[in-house]
């Protein structure tokens, strides 16, 4: 489904990802791990297209559709979706009116219909019961005040309203306690699907152990340098990623 | 010829076709007026309020009152841009239209008319009124306004009455061949825990040259309560100079809420003295600009005496080669202890050759006050452009969602729906025309 190869990536004239090769199939969950500054937000906002951030080498497919050259609403369009690491505030435009525009924004491009206020209200709320997001969050301002939790379960949901294809969850598992780490990683596993493939970014094994992905990477200095199982995390877990500084740099 | 000489001679020849011009008081009002016209002129940049507005081109064109009218047009015109449920006095290129007007079901007691007629109906309140929070001596438009006004409205609501309905000022400027001048002077008075809502409406019918200078007078009672909102959205060879001037008395509420969508140049000066202790004066704006357009707003609030309160928020969007100018003077009294001012001026420019000049000032000579001004000048938010992007919205969608939201929070602060739904259709219009230019 999606394919990276040898892909570069600069900022302010600073190259981070220097080489990120990765091929991830319909169905699977693929974890990313990998300390501080590694380039894992990186990586997840060239795949949603962030202008800032300039490609210098390389290749993203997603379906063997090239991405690169496509305007991140196309991209969103496409079924690229990426939970942000931090979501901004949108002061005065309602989260209702947010998510609307953007549902029938991906209705038009597939030449459907454009949901009504009712038939979206609807939609929207068997969503929010999927990460228990209270209604009346559709009716403040995106993210105004919103707690770092209630950010992120906005985030899922939505995901949710938006069904991609493949979706890049940036840090989704920090700033949620313990029992909204449940709520939303049971969310997202119920939007798991075999034509849909999940990125997770995450620090925590304790993610991994709602969301058990089928492959695991290491990230370090803008290349993915380890690529395992399951059981990878809990190694770095245990080890930390200095074991594997080593053949970063070489 | 210059400015003033051409004017000098358009009131000598216009004079006895203006309305009261067998009322002494008026005539010498007007001849007191061209006089002051002529020894100080209009302003220029030189002059401290009118330093980033310049009025030179304006001053080339030799505008003169309309001799011939379109009457039926603008009775539909009033019908299709104007409030369905409201009071309305209408006036095309100055000049009293009763046809198109709908003054019918008013409130007991509730004047509602135009100027010439109050002149004979109402004369001693006219004369009390006229002039007495603007005089020739503000600046050279008013002093042309005065003498030459050739109608407006004239509004007074006794004691006690809540006018429910909006009372619609509606000022459309015809598509006249020959530079055309308005000169509309409107006289509110709200008496006494009285209520009203006033809205100033400026159309243009089509994109002729044209000047619009008008000048509005409003005085509050103990506990009067006004809500003035004011329209503007001429065509794009418009000049427009709104002077809009407020008493207030103890308790008494004034609401403002100015947007500025069209015109060439449009200036709105809008002031406030809070003569009466517990005194509230709410000011807000919206404005929208493109290709290379000015908008000024120029406000002015006078705290002259203890605990009294105001708030002043103007939000401009500046496209292509536009300008937008703020000049925001708060002054507090020595004796104008409690005061609480705030202000607040914020812009989003669309392009790099857009220019903002704003100026909040802050003079203040008591010592027990809580006041606070700012001003920002900034673009649209990058990363919540890329937010919504980043969810399938298209670039152009979403940078009229965030502009619409930025000028959103003036837009919510009008009280009545109608009304507010018309001045975000006008501001979502010119934000559309003001996006198309292209966002750098
Ligand atoms: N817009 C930017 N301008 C300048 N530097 C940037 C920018 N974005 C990222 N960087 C730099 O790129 C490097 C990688 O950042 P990135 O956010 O991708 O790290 P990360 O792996 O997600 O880290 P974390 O685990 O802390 O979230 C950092 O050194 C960061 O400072
Ligand atoms: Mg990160």
């Amino acid at each position: 489904m999606l394919v990276i190869k040898d892909l570069h990536a600069r900022v302010d004239g600073k190259e981070i990802l220097r080489g990120v090769n990765l091929t991830v199939k319909p169905g699977e969950v693929h974890a990313i791990m990998g300390p501080n500054a590694a380039g894992k937000s990186t990586l997840a906002k060239v795949l949603a297209g962030r202008e800032e951030y300039e490609v210098t080498q390389g290749s993203v497919t997603l379906d063997g559709k090239s991405l690169l050259e496509l305007a991140p609403e196309e991209r969103a369009r496409e079924g690229v979706f990426m939970s942000f690491q931090y979501p901004v505030e949108i002061p005065g435009v309602t989260n209702a009116y947010f998510m609307r525009s953007a549902v029938n924004a991906h209705r038009k491009h597939r030449g459907e219909p454009e949901l009504d206020a009712g038939a979206f209200l609807k939609l929207a709320r068997e969503n929010m019961k999927l990460v228990a997001m209270d209604e009346k969050m559709l009716n403040r301002a995106v993210n105004e005040g919103f707690s770092g939790g209630e950010r992120k379960r906005n985030e899922i949901f939505q995901m949710a309203m938006l069904a991609p294809k493949l979706a890049v969850l940036d840090e989704t598992d920090s700033g949620l306690d313990i029992d909204a780490l449940r709520i939303v990683a049971s969310g997202v596993n119920a939007l798991r699907s075999p034509d849909r493939a999940l990125i997770v970014i995450t620090h925590y094994q304790r993610l991994l152990d709602y969301l058990v992905p089928d492959i695991t990477h290491v990230l370090l200095g803008g290349r993915i340098v380890k690529t395992a199982g399951k059981e990878l995390a809990l190694e770095l877990e245990k080890r930390g990623y200095e074991w594997l500084q080593q053949g970063a740099q070489a | 010829m210059n400015a003033v000489a051409h004017y000098t001679s358009a009131f000598a020849g216009s004079e006895n076709g203006l309305p009261g011009s067998a009322v002494p008081w008026l005539v010498d009002k007007r001849r007191a007026a061209m006089a002051a016209l002529a020894s100080t002129g209009f302003p220029t940049t030189r002059d401290e309020a009118w330093r980033y507005t310049d009025v030179a081109q304006l001053l080339t064109v030799p505008f003169s009152p309309a001799t011939s009218l379109a009457t039926a047009r603008a009775a539909s015109l009033a019908e299709s841009g104007g409030l369905t449920d409201a009071y309305r006095l209408v006036f095309v290129d100055g000049v009293y239209i009763a046809e198109a007007s709908r003054l019918a079901g008013l409130p007991d007691g509730v004047v509602v008319t135009n100027l010439a007629s109050a002149l004979g109906s109402h004369s001693d309140r006219v004369r009390m009124a006229f002039g007495k929070l603007v005089d020739a001596s503000r600046h050279g438009f008013a002093a042309l306004n005065t003498a030459m006004a050739s109608d407006g409205a004239f509004i007074a609501v006794p004691r006690g009455v809540r006018v429910e309905k909006p009372i619609e000022i509606l000022s459309i400027a015809s598509n006249q061949v020959q530079p055309v001048s308005t000169n509309l002077r409107n006289l509110v008075r709200v008496e006494a825990n009285a209520e009203a809502t006033v809205v100033e409406h400026y159309l243009g019918d089509g994109n002729a040259v044209s000047l619009t200078n008008s000048v509005t007078e409003a005085s509050l009672a103990e506990s009067a309560c006004l809500a003035h909102v004011k329209i503007q959205r001429e065509g794009q060879s418009a000049f427009h100079v709104a002077t809009i001037a407020c008493e207030q008395a103890r308790n008494s509420r004034f609401y403002s809420c100015s947007a500025a969508a069209g015109g060439a140049l449009a200036r709105t000066e809008i002031s406030s003295a809070l003569l009466g202790e517990g005194a509230d004066a709410q000011l807000f704006g919206a404005y929208v600009a493109r290709g290379r357009q000015l908008v000024d707003h120029t406000t002015f609030l006078d705290h002259a005496v203890p605990q009294c309160t105001s708030n002043e928020l103007y939000k401009g969007v500046l496209g292509d080669m536009s300008r937008g100018v703020f000049n925001g003077k708060v002054l507090v009294r020595k004796d104008a202890q409690k005061t609480a001012a705030f202000q607040s001026n914020r812009n989003v420019l669309l392009s790099d050759s857009a220019v903002v000049d704003t100026r909040p000032q802050l003079e203040i000579y008591a010592d027990d006050v809580k006041c606070s001004h700012g001003a920002t000048i900034g673009r649209l938010d990058d990363e919540a452009l890329f937010y919504l992007r980043a969810r399938g919205i298209e670039r152009a969608a979403a940078q009229r969602i965030l502009t619409q939201a930025f000028a959103g929070e003036v837009v919510h602060s009008i009280a009545h729906p109608a009304i507010r739904a018309l001045v975000a259709g006008v501001v979502d219009d010119a934000l559309n025309r003001a996006l198309a230019g292209g966002v750098s």
